[in-house]
């Protein structure tokens, strides 16, 4: 079944979420059931990233070392690139500072479709 | 004398529909780069990388030097690339060791941020 409005159960079990990812949520899981969808959920709920949380590690490459941003969303070769020239000057990490919601949804949008891969090997 | 009203309206909406499909235009191309900023930030970072020579009088792009650190990890990495760029390998190692792997890196991750829509055939 097609619903206009958000499910109240992903509200539930996620915090923190933007629109891009409910949008993308409800368009990839419309027929699910309910027992299916809180298991999509639970699922997700461990593997996905707020933009808070993206936020927070590049401001940690102002403080600390760079790159924490890259290494959290699996992107393990621009990590290493990031934390051996400081993240690029720290030219690369401002860039992330200011991008780091689509990090943080490019990130989450895999989980989505590994979470749902997930439900179908189940 | 009759003032033809229709034609007076007509004149002052097309007026207003021009300051609304310049700014919507503006809105546009913004909302473009917005969406593609990390891409085209690589692109712009490469094509710059590709064309400033090392010669002696030359800006710098790198922020710990604007803030007076003089230490700097990713020290020679954009003189790295232009060699890179030219084919001279061996200056590019001696520049800085990372340059190779960081061109690597980005061009997989400029392929990585290409819009896909680019890429489809729309039968």
């Amino acid at each position: 079944m097609i619903n206009d409005n958000f499910n109240p159960l992903y509200f539930q079990y996620l915090n923190d979420t933007t629109a891009e990812e409910l949008m993308y949520i409800q368009h990839l899981t419309q027929e699910y059931s309910e027992k299916d969808l809180v298991q999509f959920l639970v699922i997700y709920k461990s593997k996905r990233k707020t933009p808070q949380t993206i936020l927070i590690c590049c401001l940690l490459g102002f403080v600390l070392f760079a790159g924490i941003q890259r290494f959290v969303t699996n992107q393990m070769g621009m990590g290493i690139l990031y934390f051996f020239t400081g993240g690029l000057c720290l030219v690369g990490t401002v860039i992330d500072t200011i991008n780091h919601r689509k990090i943080a949804l490019e990130f989450n949008k895999e989980m989505i479709a590994e979470s749902i891969a997930l439900m179908r090997i189940r | 004398m009759e003032i033809d009203q229709s034609t007076l309206y007509e004149n002052a909406s097309v007026d207003i529909n021009k300051n609304d499909r310049l700014f919507s235009q503006i809105h546009s191309y913004a909302a473009f780069l917005w969406k593609h900023l990390e891409l085209l930030f690589w692109l712009t970072a490469l094509f710059m990388l590709a064309c400033m020579h090392p010669g002696e009088s030359h800006f710098s792009l790198c922020i710990f030097k604007w803030l007076g650190i003089s230490f700097c990890p990713g020290c020679g990495i954009g003189h790295s690339i232009y060699y890179l760029f030219q084919g001279n390998i061996l200056a590019s190692w001696q520049s800085h060791p990372l340059g190779i792997p960081a061109f690597v890196i980005i061009s997989h991750r400029v392929i990585r941020l290409f819009p896909v829509k680019f890429f489809k055939n729309d039968k």
